[in-house]
């Protein structure tokens, strides 16, 4: 073990941590702003990096456009969620959880029937390059990349949130839905955005994934969105900023972990600090308490 | 037309009927009493571990954590069985006293500390956490297993097991203390102030709960004779629950029936892939969801007592009347 071994680590850990955090980001959307646990939004992803697949078998050859097609379904998959398991059960804090479990076993397990089940390699941009920076470390450019892609994911989704119409409602629905209904916003549409967005941070979610590990499985949402959700619950419900400090924290914990030898407990970083953090912080590190108090 | 109407039902409750009976034969040979009992006994030891959630979900402890719960009672069973080499009908308390304790560490850890949501989430955490625990523990044999456990269940002692549970349950449901776990699970602090010890019926639920988990875990690990940290991963919970959900939570028979639907139904609708089974379990889950939302038998609320009930309520407790009593204006009620 030396130092640029631990310092390549630390630059895997941030781009596995961005992915997390972008994950958890999409949870938030839903959870912090309309209290629906989105159980299915790990078979969102999967269904992001698939659209990705579909568009190559179908012949388009470009890698941004099959990435464009891939986001695509992911919207349309939560739109669709929305719609079927959120909307006809809205105020059942419990139900809309198991409804949505649903769809994802459905999805899952559909695309594993049309599939096979097999992991698919997922083709990239490019073929990974290394660059020396100094001193021997390393860094890969498709690394560089996935970090670039989620920070101007991040400032998008602030900006959306900060700057435009749809965005200023979400955050209004999410302070209390009577006053924005009371204001004269359209509470079904908001939704039905919210959803949106958060199908497409999946969508690019799976498709980072995929990158990252050059491959994908109709499985691949089951981990990443528990994770996701642990993400969520440590840094608090309703905070974006939080999420992106624990998913980093999160990514870099795991790699360090590795890269320290001790893979085999890799899983249990996670939820062990989870578990500790929430028995000292019962509303996360960054939450505000009485948030989900409201609807359970 | 209304005359061929039975006609038409009973061809096609024929056709389905003969439908589901080849497809039967087709993947598992003749269909044979015994394997009708194998299917029945491992019912009933997935029913014993589904009742102990129930009991928890009706008390508002939403455990997903619940696998590990019956992964200490198996990893239990396989101590005493293997190490101790202590035989099947004295291991059956002991392990559940060791679910009882896990469930009392739950309810210490978690419980008493978080509730709903976060409940949920903290016990899946610490489900997950046991599982990773058991993986690189040489003792219990890690990823490789806890092999040799004595293949001691059968239809006759899961029979035994499940009809004494179910008379327990029974005789609970009609006691004061069934009524303290809904009252915690509507409102904790409406129970506080009803004079309910709220911390002491969380710590009963569990100890309950955890109890029959216990069992179950035994039942299983007598069962399949071989113990996998992944056999008490997160899917063993989410089965379970489904047992629960479906069921609701008004009495222990939902979870009877909740169970028997998810645990014969795949058996009946097998095709080649098991992946269709678990689409057909997401497809029926969010239509369940939505045509009844509290389950197949809702909890309601308590049976309304009508002036007609009062009056002989009380009539049953007032002595009988001797005849020289003075007097009294006549109460009503």
């Amino acid at each position: 073990m030396y130092l640029p071994h631990l310092v390549e680590q630390l630059f895997i850990g941030i781009s596995t941590g961005a992915i997390y955090a972008i994950v958890a980001i999409g949870f938030n959307l839903v959870f912090g702003t309309m209290n629906v646990l989105n159980l299915a939004h790990g078979a969102t992803m999967m269904l992001g990096s698939y659209g990705l697949l579909l568009a190559y078998y179908l012949g388009l050859d470009n890698f941004w456009l099959a990435a464009v097609a891939g986001i695509g379904l992911a919207i349309i998959t939560g739109l669709t969620i929305e719609r079927v398991a959120v909307r006809p059960l809205r105020g059942h804090w419990w139900n809309t959880k198991v409804a949505t479990l649903g769809v994802g076993l459905f999805l899952e397990n559909l695309v594993a029937l049309i599939t096979a089940g097999f992991p698919k390699n997922v083709p990239r941009p490019f073929n990974p390059t290394y660059h020396e920076l100094f001193a021997g470390i390393e860094i890969s450019d498709v690394q560089v990349m996935l970090i670039l892609i989620s920070i101007s994911v991040m400032l998008g989704m602030v900006a959306f949130l900060r700057r435009t119409p749809a965005g200023k409602a979400i955050r209004v629905l999410a302070q209390s839905p009577d006053l924005a209904r009371s204001v004269g916003i359209n509470v079904d549409r908001v939704t039905l955005i919210g959803f949106g967005v958060s199908g497409m941070l999946a969508g690019v979610a799976g498709i980072l994934n995929a990158m990252t590990y050059g491959s994908t499985y109709p499985f691949v949402g089951v981990t990443l969105g528990l994770k996701g959700i642990v993400v969520l619950i440590v840094a608090g419900i309703g905070n974006m900023r939080g999420c992106l400090y624990v998913g980093l924290a999160l990514g870099i914990a795991e790699t360090m972990a590795i890269g320290l030898g001790g893979s085999h407990y890799r899983d249990l970083i996670a939820y062990l600090s989870m578990v500790l953090i929430l028995l000292v912080r019962p509303h996360g590190l960054f939450g505000e308490e009485g948030r989900v108090e409201r609807e359970v | 037309m209304s005359t061929h109407a039975p006609d038409f039902l009973q061809a096609l409750m024929q056709i389905s009927w003969e439908a589901t009976w080849r497809g039967l034969e087709l993947h598992y040979g003749a269909v044979t009493w015994a394997f009708l009992l194998d299917l029945l006994t491992d019912y009933g030891i997935y029913l014993v571990s589904a009742l102990g959630l129930f009991v928890l979900f009706v008390a508002g402890q939403y455990s997903l954590g619940h696998a590990g719960l019956v992964g200490i009672g198996a990893y239990a069973t396989g101590v005493l069985a293997v190490k101790l080499g202590i035989p099947f009908w004295p291991s059956l308390p002991l392990s559940g006293l060791a679910g009882m304790l896990a469930g009392f560490l739950y309810c210490y850890l978690l419980a008493f500390r978080l509730s709903g949501f976060y409940l949920a989430i903290g016990t899946f955490a610490f489900g997950e956490a046991l599982i990773t625990f058991w993986l690189n523990s040489g003792f219990f044999g890690g990823a490789l297993g806890f092999p040799k456990i004595p293949l001691a269940s059968n239809w006759f002692t899961v029979a035994i097991v499940l009809a004494v549970v179910l008379l327990f349950l029974w005789r609970l449901q009609q006691s004061r203390f069934w009524l303290e776990f809904q009252a915690i699970r509507e409102s904790p602090l409406v129970a506080s102030a009803m004079g309910i010890d709220v911390r002491r019926t969380k710590m009963l639920a569990w100890g309950i709960g955890g109890f029959l988990t216990g069992l179950g875990g035994n039942l299983l690990a007598h069962r399949i004779t071989i113990l996998a940290p992944a056999d008490f991963s997160i899917n063993l919970t989410l089965v379970l629950l489904l047992g629960v959900l479906l069921g609701g939570l008004r009495t222990f028979w939902g979870t009877v029936a909740g169970g028997a639907f998810v645990y014969f139904m795949p058996w009946l609708t097998t095709t080649d892939e098991p992946r269709s089974r678990l689409m057909f379990y997401g497809l029926t889950i969010i239509a369940l969801m939505i045509v009844r939302p509290g389950g197949l038998l809702p909890p309601g609320a308590p049976k309304a007592r009508t002036a007609a009930d009062l009056e002989k309520l009380a009539a049953r407790e007032r002595p009988a009347l001797s005849g020289n009593e003075p007097t009294r204006p006549s109460q009503t009620y």
